[in-house]
């Protein structure tokens, strides 16, 4: 084992004179320059449908795996990382330090810190932008973002009626309160509440909220197909071809994505009954095929300032460039639940000076197809752009060859907190490979009528 | 860091008081503990006798006084003895190896367990001579004789010296070192050759490969992993290969050594451009290469499928030539050492044949081959001048993969040896981190045995 | 104010009575208002309720309660009339089928308001006979504190009383024709369309036992599947006040000023799945009306329509996104 240097006050106080970032000027944080924040690589477990390959597996275990493959790629056993950031959005309340948890249980050094983030399926894009930040800043030199999910590992909790009794139970200080609390126990309390992936606000899961918008903009059950297809083919392609041998470490018994369907078909996709939308009758067109299914997994991904990359002489990818949340009121129905990316894009093209024609490669999460295709067609919509967005002319049409080109979400699976991480490292190598100067978007709706895109730029 | 083979519960049966007489009784096996290296052990338990009248012997002697051992030149009664260096290098018939043997003989039973007896000659082909052939040669029939008589963990090995080259030549020290050290645990009847004067001897034998960078492929899971453990004790920074499905493991091994891990399958086109770049931009530099990783494909010739014969020459020898290529092309452009340090993995199948291991054999044979051929490119005289490379050949090391025998086979095999057991992955390691540090630096081309001196090839 | 559980159990005695002695009941309405002075609203009742529609609604204010709490604290007045056996309609079986509030200012939690229920408008029906109660709420007027706090001193004591709170709610006596009026023709029910979805609610079986705890109505249909069907109902149903305040959870503009309304159709079986449609309608940037729908989106009948019509230049909830 590495031995682990735990701070001393001796260290500490000589951390001044031997820290190279002082010498060379101040932090923008301090009135200096901001820096570049770069990508310097990626590494995730493959992802499971769950209740299948990592049924026994916790978010600890596939965060600490995720973490530990990242390790041995970049050679950071005993390194102290600025700050590692993750988060899951289904976890345990025993998980409130999940990240940091999992940081202890590698050979890092346990004076890396770790805090918890969470915005539902963008966690690991938040995570990510803001360490980006922090490193442009000057705050950290190295990080670490990602995320993890396991619906595997998700935790029961007790109805609410139940709950009452108990807290009243544990409040008791006398034998005759705490038999009166238990008297109040009915059979109807052991009846546990799972977690859903139903919005609070209106009671409908993130399937049926798409299905009124895959409808509402006309989103064809073949053009939904094809794009499913292509996920599956281009993931297969990528995984053929080694080009996740840098990106993916496996986990107990999966070296790839189990969702994985190199030999599906437009027939047999076309074979599948809609899972979602039954409300629209024969117009339902979003079938298990072309939506994302609950997956288990982690990635993470490694950042830092050009000058620790260099230090260490670990591999530049790319630059983290900016990223932009949006969110839209989906509550009763004005906008889709899974729209709110078509809004930030517009604000994160105009503070960078882009159009949208402008990129190399599109990273736009397949939660399901439908919401890639409604984004892209309201994108090119001249109503929605100019009544939703303020826009004098639509953002246009994207070059569909340069859209999620090594499969995505709707092939690789989605495990809520860990797709931004997934995506990340995937453009930040693609970005390396087309040269430096490439341009790639990512776009990620998340629950809560949420989004997050960003722009990466290849190095 | 490897998974601890399944113990062989016999070994520590008949070490046990009770064990040991019903053994005796039944006349069973009895296979000992053998000494193994630990950091900060002596390097010989016991007295080290020196024998024999030539140079070597002055040499042998001023040598082990420098590593501060107790060193007798005469035996004396009460004396008990860890090591027996006997020296014939300057034996020009038959009858000179008398006298140095019979010494040697007389002493056998004064040798403590895992005790060594290292024989000191010159090269047969060195000498057109017949009687002075014929001496050298008898040598090396008397070291493997003994090996075979040795008892209680204890082995007998040769070093054959070039014809000009001295005991005291770094490559000569360096493999007496070795084989006296108890790394060599495992290594019996076997002969190093060390035929110049190259290499160098480290200025901390803790840490001979300080500061090197070690490329270690199939460094996943046993044999592999065990090897990469110890080029990590002995100082050198780890690059761990494996292919991407075993990443996990390998992420597990080199996150224990520091060391950084690239998923990688050897059989792609652009492997030894994709390790050279990672250590390139990694770790600025490539000092040492093992071959490791390798698979076997079981079959009878008669049931042989393509895709078994393929992928097993495939992985275990056309990957090795392909990457070799890559590497001795770059040598001496600033990422690869001047004397870069290959070291592959033969198997004593590859030297005695094994049923239904036709292509394994064939690939293993074929590393022989590759290294002895490799080593002229890499001579001073060669193409890519500098540096060294060598085979090691496994007998039966106790691995997942040995595990997987049935009972009876591997209880079998365990004990087809002179030393009655299986190997553990450690002890080809140890053989490992010995050919590819610069003490082995005057020898290449050459395949050492670690096998205990299997029966199967001998 | 009588409980509500003790104006059923005078409801139900009286009206094994009338069945024995065959009694007639009045054939007018109570001319009387029952008034309630300094009924207080408690904040423990209060909190109680906001649990209810914690995952949905907005966080309590006590200075401002929500509409249907107010009913439900107000209620029991007209219950006082409708259970009294001058009342011209049996309480018992009498079907809720609309309810329309104006909630004209903040009621506020612990403090003391005039409560006043009166009875109106005895309909015919094609399946009966209607009524009209209406309930009205006083306090205290309430001047804008944040700026005259000081120069008026506190509100209250004796002070003018100020409309907070009416509310209109039409029950139906279901096959309770009286005399004096012509029995209407059964009107066709228009066919019913389901807007588009935008809400489900998973309403558990314990639905109507949680609103009953916090409302005080007991009535055996809403607590048991079995007491239900014995009392003529398919299955347990949920209270429509339940439906209703879970429609306006989120939706009620802080500082009120608004109206509402929710007509029932079909009842809604517990334990049950409601379709919900939800339309906003601007009306030239004075109001903004919300009309929701719900319906069984198994069977595709309608549960219930409902509207709430806020003032436009009010906190509204939301902006529009962008």
């Amino acid at each position: 084992m590495t031995e682990k240097t735990s701070p001393t006050s001796a260290n500490i106080s000589a951390a001044p004179q031997d820290s190279p970032r002082i010498a060379a000027g101040q932090p923008a944080i301090a009135g200096g320059e901001v820096r570049q924040a770069v990508i310097i690589g990626g590494n995730r477990t493959p992802f499971a449908r769950s209740h299948g390959a990592y049924a026994q597996a916790t978010n600890k275990d596939l965060l600490t795996s995720a973490l530990n493959g990242l390790i041995a790629r970049f050679g950071l056993q005993g390194e102290r990382i600025g700050e590692v950031a993750a988060g899951a959005v289904i976890k345990h309340s025993k998980d409130f330090n999940l990240t940091r948890e999992s940081v202890l249980g590698t050979s890092l050094d346990p004076a890396t810190p770790a805090h918890e983030v969470q915005i539902a399926c963008a966690t690991g894009m938040e995570a990510i932008g803001g360490l980006a930040n922090k490193i442009r800043l000057g705050q950290l030199d190295s990080a670490i973002g990602g995320g993890v999910d396991s619906i595997s590992d998700a935790p029961i909790v007790f109805n609410d009626a139940a709950r009452a009794v108990l807290m009243e139970l544990n409040r008791a200080r006398t034998t005759q309160d705490r038999i009166k609390a238990v008297l109040k126990f009915r059979p109807g309390h052991l009846a546990p509440e799972a977690p859903g992936t139903e919005e609070p606000r209106t009671g409908l899961s993130m399937g049926e909220h798409q299905a009124r918008t895959t409808h509402q903009w006309g989103i064809t059950r073949q053009a939904q197909d094809e794009l499913a297809l292509a996920s599956h083919h281009h993931l297969a392609a990528a995984y053929d071809r080694g080009f996740f041998d840098d990106l993916v470490t496996p986990f107990g018994k999966l070296t790839r994505d189990n969702n994985l369907r190199a030999d599906t078909t437009l027939e047999k996709l076309g074979k599948l009954k809609p899972a979602f939308g039954r409300f629209l009758g024969d117009e339902a067109t979003m079938t298990a095929g072309n939506s994302t299914p609950l997956t288990d997994g982690a990635s993470t991904v490694l950042l830092g300032s050009e000058e620790w990359a260099a230090e260490r002489g670990l591999p530049v990818l790319a630059d983290f460039v900016d990223f932009e949340t949006g969110a839209v009121d989906f509550v009763d129905g004005k906008e889709g639940l899974l729209m709110a990316p078509a809004y930030a894009l517009s604000r994160l093209l105009q503070r960078q000076g882009l159009s949208l024609q402008d990129f190399d490669y599109y990273e736009i999460h397949e939660a399901f197809a439908g919401t890639v295709l409604s984004t892209l067609k309201a994108w090119e919509d001249e109503d929605f752009c100019r009544d939703q967005l303020g826009l004098d002319a639509p953002l246009g049409a994207i070059d569909r060859s340069k859209l999620n080109v090594n499969g995505s979400s709707l092939a690789a699976g989605h495990p809520f907190a860990a797709t931004g991480g997934r995506i990340t490292a995937t453009l930040a190598t693609m970005l390396h490979e087309k040269g430096p100067g490439s341009l790639g978007l990512i776009s990620v709706c998340a629950a809560g009528g949420q989004g997050i895109v960003a722009i990466v730029r290849g190095r | 860091m490897a998974k601890a083979p399944q113990t062989d519960t016999y070994t520590a049966l008949v070490n046990q008081p009770l064990g040991q007489k019903i053994a005796g009784a039944l006349g069973l096996p009895r296979p000992a503990v053998l000494r193994r290296y630990e950091p900060g052990q002596t390097l010989v338990e016991g007295s080290v006798l020196v024998l024999g009248g030539g140079h070597a012997a002055d040499e042998a002697a001023a040598v082990l006084l420098d590593w501060g051992l107790d060193v007798r030149r005469q035996s004396a009664p009460a004396d008990r003895y860890g090591a027996v260096v006997a020296c014939y290098d300057d034996a020009g018939t038959p009858a000179d190896l008398s006298a140095t043997t019979l010494q040697l003989g007389a002493v056998q039973r004064k040798m403590g367990p895992s005790a060594r007896v290292v024989t000191i000659f010159r090269d047969p082909l060195g000498s057109d001579r017949p009687a002075v052939r014929a001496a050298r040669r008898g040598v090396e029939g008397l070291t493997r004789s003994l090996a075979h008589e040795m008892r209680r963990g204890a082995t007998a090995n040769g070093i054959v010296l070039g014809e000009d080259t001295a005991l005291s030549a770094p490559g000569a020290t360096g493999a007496l070192r070795f084989l006296l050290s108890a790394k060599s645990a495992f290594v019996s009847g076997q002969f190093i050759p060390v035929s110049s004067d190259a290499g160098a001897l480290p200025r901390d034998w803790e840490k001979p490969l300080a500061g090197k960078v070690a490329v270690v492929t199939g460094a996943a899971r046993g044999i592999g992993a065990a090897i990469a453990a110890t080029l990590h004790r002995d100082g050198a920074t780890i690059v761990g290969v494996d292919v991407p499905a075993a990443g996990e493991a390998l992420a597990g091994v080199v996150n224990s050594l520091a060391g950084t891990a690239l998923q990688l399958d050897i059989t792609a086109a652009d492997a030894g451009e994709r390790i050279l770049a990672h250590c390139a931009e990694r770790h600025g530099r490539l000092d040492i290469v093992v071959h490791n990783a390798g698979i076997t494909r079981d079959k009878k010739l008669a049931n042989m499928d393509a895709a078994r014969w393929d992928s097993v020459l495939a992985v275990n020898i056309e990957s090795q030539l392909a990457m070799n290529r890559v590497f001795l092309a770059a040598t001496g452009q600033g990422v690869v050492a001047d004397e870069l340090r290959i070291a592959s993995l033969a198997s004593t199948s590859g030297i005695a044949g094994n049923a239904g291991q036709t292509n394994y054999a064939a690939s293993k044979a074929g590393v022989m081959g590759m290294v002895s051929a490799t080593a002229e490119l890499m001579s001073p005289t060669g193409t890519a001048g500098g540096g060294t490379i060598n085979a090691v050949a496994p007998g039966f090391i106790e691995t997942e993969m040995t595990a997987r025998m049935p009972m009876a086979t591997r209880e079998v095999a365990r004990r087809l040896n002179s030393l009655q057991q299986g190997g553990r992955p450690v002890d080809v390691a140890e053989a490992i981190a010995y050919l590819v540090s610069d003490a082995a630096g005057g020898t290449s081309g050459a395949t050492l045995r670690v096998c205990g001196q299997g029966m199967m090839g001998a | 104010m009588t409980p509500l559980s003790s104006s059923y159990r005078a409801a139900l005695s009286m009206a094994a009575k009338d069945a024995l002695v065959r009694r007639r009941r009045p054939q007018q309405l109570p001319g009387r208002t029952v008034v309630v002075h300094d009924h207080e609203i408690s904040a423990e009742l209060a909190a109680r309720y906001a649990r209810m529609f914690h995952r949905n609604g907005p966080v309590l204010d006590p200075t401002d309660l929500p509409s249907v709490l107010v009913h439900v604290a107000s209620f029991p007045a007209a219950m006082e009339l409708m259970a009294d056996p001058d009342f011209p309609l049996p309480l018992l079986g009498m079907v809720h089928l609309r309810n329309h509030v104006v909630h004209h200012a903040p009621v506020p939690a612990g403090t003391p308001v005039e409560v006043a229920a009166s009875a109106t408008r005895l309909s015919p029906h094609p399946s009966g006979t209607t009524v009209d109660l209406v309930v009205t709420v006083h306090g205290p007027a309430r001047v804008n504190r944040r700026v005259d706090d000081s120069v008026n001193g506190p509100t209250g004591g004796t002070g003018e009383l100020q409309l907070l709170w009416e509310g209109t709610s039409t029950y139906l006596a279901a096959g309770v024709h009286l005399p004096a009026h012509e029995r209407p023709a059964t009107a066709g029910h228009p066919p019913f369309t389901a807007p588009q979805l935008t809400a489900q609610w998973r309403l558990p079986a314990s639905t109507g036992r949680e609103y009953a705890a916090v409302s005080g109505d007991f009535n055996p249909i809403h607590l048991n599947p079995v007491t239900a069907k014995l009392l003529g109902q398919k299955g347990m149903i949920a209270h429509g006040m339940y439906l209703a305040g879970r429609m306006l959870a989120g939706r009620e503009p802080a500082g009120a000023g608004h109206e509402w309304e929710i007509s029932f159709a079909t009842p809604v079986l517990l334990p049950g799945t409601v379709s919900l449609g939800v339309v906003h309608a601007d009306h030239c940037n004075a109001e903004v009306t919300t009309e929701v729908t719900a319906w069984n989106g198994r069977t595709g009948r309608p549960h219930f329509t409902g509207s709430i019509t806020v003032p436009g230049s009010g906190p509204g909830q939301r902006s529009g996104p962008g």
